[in-house]
């Protein structure tokens, strides 16, 4: 009886194995089609492609990257040293407010920029009127306005990591410095910056990322970049194979940046100490650091959210309606749907990497697991492309095959569905749920599992008692950031959705790109409201651990 | 016998982790297994607990077979407790919900009174509403006692109980866990790296290397009679004399003749090496024996003596701290051997 259930342990291996390998599918797929489109290179197009769209995209893509790179680093580092080390009127409201234009997606302060900034509307106005005739005003709908917008909504990402960073090296360093005869300038540039560069960088990968994935924001900008082109291509052009061709030169400018990323990173792990020790209290320069910190909180989130609200009053008798509540209904039921399928798909992935025994097994099982997660840095135009273009090949033998045995046209459509949606949700947004999930999987050692089953308590009953407990908070918290991210989404929803099904996001994209910033304002708002959730939760837990 | 294992082995794989370990443990009995990391101690006790199953041999507790080659009781229906090395307390649950984990089938009162009596006795009863963090590393150790022993295992099984805790901590908590186990009239077997540790707390102690028990016996029986040179070596401090067996109860060495009964019995004539423990060699001004103090190490009551005789030997001395004897002193020696521990010679 013991060795049966032995060999079924060891062959227990096989089952979760298979399933880890299952869930590393779905993002595998997209990848070989987007290579595999090259076997079918239409010259004309491409030439086409080459002279109008590649080489201004190429341009526009690579300042709009090192723009917002360099922006939102220099921003969110700045922003983290003065909120972890220094002193200064607001600091304590400051430090977790600065999180605030997280909930703010990219698409909804471009367009209440664009809105407010651009010459028929309210500044420009007022100025004018003030002024009394015509007045010169920088253009917002430029590069540099892009590259702000963005800095503003990113910067969070690399405040977030390196005021980690800051208070976690402890002072300890910087004052061994002080002793050694540094000044706290010179101690900042020569200990406590490199000190901090893992985890700079990292936050930078993730603003480069989010810079190359983002589509809403250039669209409202009209930027084209490669995401715009790809929609253009996909929509406008209906080819599929230069969609395809266009992804997978996207897919290769991401790659460079991870590389690049790892370089910029060195050798240098990721340490840690003990906080503490005293604030840096600023002299004069305490105010100019409250007068940076404000600014950026205002433009980032006050001044957009205000503007929402207004736009939402004027609007809400009009815009207010049942047709709205469907658009929220639908939002609702995407990210909610989504987040159970995708916290559910992340269990399963953590547990068959936990329990696929030694050796090959689970190499192979953390090999599915490395790949399954790598959705999240896959652009969401590329996503929806590669997700579609296969579904779409296998309707068509669908119907073909249908039409061979009946003789009527089924007109069956499998792309295009919710189905459709929520695969390419779970692969974009797998890594989201995976890790908060997998980080409490890993507080489930084995000696526990033992110490229950010493104590009579095994099977169902000790997944009810010992891990469905431990396990609650990185579900929530998996649950949750889901169901924001998928809230915030744009473009996997727009280009996969069923024919003119409408979400808040995809109303958004639709107002906007017809210029009615008002009437964008009230599905924008709702978002952005869902989104403060998981940023309030985020900055109790950073305040709170200082 | 309460608690017996017979010539069990286990292999991973064409591993032999354990090679033919037999030993019995009595009722109410606190037994140590004693050896190197990777001895495969920690791996008798997991064979014990049910987590791994024999590949030979057979386990019984109380008469009852738990394990033999192709059965093995899951670990959850052989009523045999767990402490383990990092205590493995569920961090979910509080004190009091840790230590009523296991008593499922009692009702609520029976439960309450269980947990309630078994705070008083670990004496943690104030800490009842504390999650495991809040606690300190001894006060964890306690907590996974006391929920381990909750539902009456006929055995408790503690895996390196001691590890996880300051050095000066561990003896205290040693002498107080061993009245605990006591007072409960537990079987327990630990297991550890640590001869002190095993020696404070057990009855009984195995010494066990490279899968195979070495001997089983009273700490006395292990330090005085050792059964062969890596128990002589692994237990206590000692120093060896090459000598030949000269009589029944002699053994005569470069250095002088030792009388004492022979714990092994050599023929006449045989070339031997002969253990001296510290206690065997006295410092005393009606020595025989001229030996020079090379080393010296302070430890309050005692001292130890690293002593070189005349033809280059060694030995041990641990004397009581007043005789004070400064590094480069000769010293008169003075042998006090009643048992000869002398094992037939390597090099010849």
């Amino acid at each position: 009886m013991a060795s049966m259930r032995r060999s079924l342990r060891s062959a227990g291996g096989g089952p979760w194995t298979a399933l880890a390998v299952a869930i590393a599918v779905p993002t595998l797929l997209p990848l070989l089609v987007i290579a595999g489109s090259f076997s079918d290179i239409d010259p004309a197009f491409w030439s086409h492609l080459r002279q109008y769209v590649l080489v201004p995209v190429v341009e526009n893509s690579l300042w709009l990257v090192a723009g917002v790179a360099v922006l939102a680093t220099a921003l969110g580092t700045t922003l983290a040293w003065l909120t972890a080390a220094c002193e200064f009127p607001g600091r304590r409201v400051f430090q977790w407010a600065l999180l605030l234009p997280m909930a703010m997606p990219g698409y909804v302060t471009a367009f209440v920029a664009i809105g407010t900034l651009e010459y028929a509307g309210p500044v420009q106005t007022a100025l004018r009127e003030l002024a009394g005739g015509e007045i010169w005003f920088p253009a917002i709908r430029s590069r540099g306005g892009v590259i702000a917008v963005m800095s503003l909504a990113l910067y969070p990402y690399v405040y977030l990591l390196a005021r980690n960073a800051f208070l976690t090296q402890g002072r300890e360093a910087l004052e061994a410095a002080q002793v050694l005869g540094m000044n706290r300038r010179r101690g900042f540039f020569r200990v406590a910056l490199p000190m901090a560069r893992p985890w700079i960088a990292a936050g930078a990968m993730l603003v480069v990322m989010e810079t190359l994935a983002d589509f809403g924001t250039v669209a409202a900008f009209n930027y084209d970049t490669f995401t715009t082109a790809i929609y253009e291509t996909w929509f406008g052009e209906q080819s599929v194979n230069s969609a395809l061709q266009l992804s997978a030169c996207l897919l290769a400018v991401v790659l460079l940046a991870a590389v690049a990323e790892r370089r910029l990173r060195g050798g240098r792990a990721f340490t840690g100490g003990k906080a503490g020790g005293r604030r840096i209290v600023l002299g004069r320069g305490r105010w100019a650091a409250a007068v940076l910190a404000g600014t950026v909180l205002t433009l980032g989130f006050v001044a957009p959210f205000v503007q929402l609200v207004l736009w939402s009053a004027q609007t809400w008798s009009e815009e207010f309606s049942s047709r709205y509540l469907g658009f929220a209904g639908h939002s609702l039921l995407l990210a909610g749907s989504a987040a159970l399928l995708v916290t559910t798909v992340a269990l399963l992935l953590g547990y068959a990497r936990r329990n696929a025994s030694g050796g090959p097994a689970n190499i192979l099982a953390s090999l599915a697991t490395r790949i399954a997660t790598l959705g999240y840095a896959l652009p969401g135009t590329v996503l929806a492309v590669g997700i579609f273009a296969p579904l779409a090949a296998l309707n068509g033998l669908l119907n073909t095959a249908a039409r061979a045995v009946t003789g009527t046209d089924p007109g069956w459509l499998v792309q295009a569905t919710l189905a459709t949606m929520l695969i390419a949700y779970a692969v974009r947004f797998l890594a989201v749920a995976h890790a908060p999930v997998d980080s409490n999987l890993l507080r489930i050692t084995e000696d526990i599992d033992r110490a229950s089953k010493s104590l009579g308590v095994a099977g169902w009953s000790m997944l009810r008692r010992v891990h469905a407990p431990m396990l609650r908070g990185g579900l929530a918290t998996a649950l949750v950031l889901v169901f924001v991210d998928v809230m915030k989404e744009m473009p996997i929803t727009l280009m996969t959705r069923p024919f003119g099904w409408q979400t808040l996001a995809t109303r958004v994209f639709e107002m906007t790109s017809e210029g009615l910033w008002e009437r964008a304002a009230l599905p924008a708002i709702a978002i952005v409201l869902v989104g403060l959730v998981p940023v309030i939760l985020i900055s109790r837990r950073t305040t709170n651990a200082f | 016998m309460h608690f017996e294992l017979s010539n069990v082995s286990q292999r991973y794989g064409d591993q032999a982790v354990l090679h033919d370990v037999s030993f019995t443990l009595g009722e109410g009995n606190i037994g140590c297994l004693l050896g190197p990391s990777g001895s495969g101690k920690t791996t008798v006790l997991r064979c014990i607990a049910g987590f791994e199953p024999v590949s030979a041999g057979s386990i019984h507790i109380g008469g009852k077979g738990l394990s033999e080659p192709g059965r093995t009781v899951p670990p959850e229906s052989r009523g045999v407790g767990m402490v383990f090395q990092d205590y493995a307390l569920f961090p979910h649950l509080s004190v009091v919900d840790n230590v009523a984990f296991g008593l499922g089938a009692l009702d609520a009162a029976a439960r309450s009174d269980r947990v309630t009596e078994l705070l008083t006795l670990v004496g943690l009863e104030d800490l009842a509403a504390r999650f495991p963090h809040e606690l300190s590393g001894g006060q964890q150790q306690r907590i996974a006692i006391a929920r381990a022993v909750a539902p009456r295992p006929a055995v408790l099984l503690l895996d390196e109980p001691f590890s996880n805790l300051d050095v000066s901590l561990r003896e205290r908590l040693g002498s107080e866990l061993r009245d605990i186990l006591k007072k409960l009239s537990m079987t327990a077997l630990l297991v550890t790296h640590d001869q002190h540790e095993a020696f404070t707390m057990a009855d009984e102690v195995g010494v066990i290397d490279d899968g195979v028990l070495q001997q089983w016996g009273t700490p006395w029986s292990l330090y005085h009679c050792p059964a062969n040179r890596f128990v002589a070596g692994f237990v206590g401090r000692g120093g060896w004399l090459t000598g030949t067996v000269s009589a029944v109860d002699e053994v005569t060495t470069p250095v002088a003749s030792l009388k004492g009964s022979l714990v092994h019995d050599l023929p006449v004539g045989s070339e031997v090496d002969v253990l001296l423990r510290p206690d065997d060699v006295v410092i005393d001004p009606a020595g025989a024996v001229k030996a020079t103090v090379t080393r010296r190490a302070f430890f309050g009551a005692d001292v130890l003596y690293t002593l070189r005789f005349s033809g280059g030997e060694t030995a041990l001395s641990l004397m009581p701290s007043h005789h004070d004897h400064a590094t480069g002193e000769t010293v008169p020696v003075r042998f006090d051997t009643r048992h000869i521990v002398a094992f037939k010679s390597q090099s010849r």
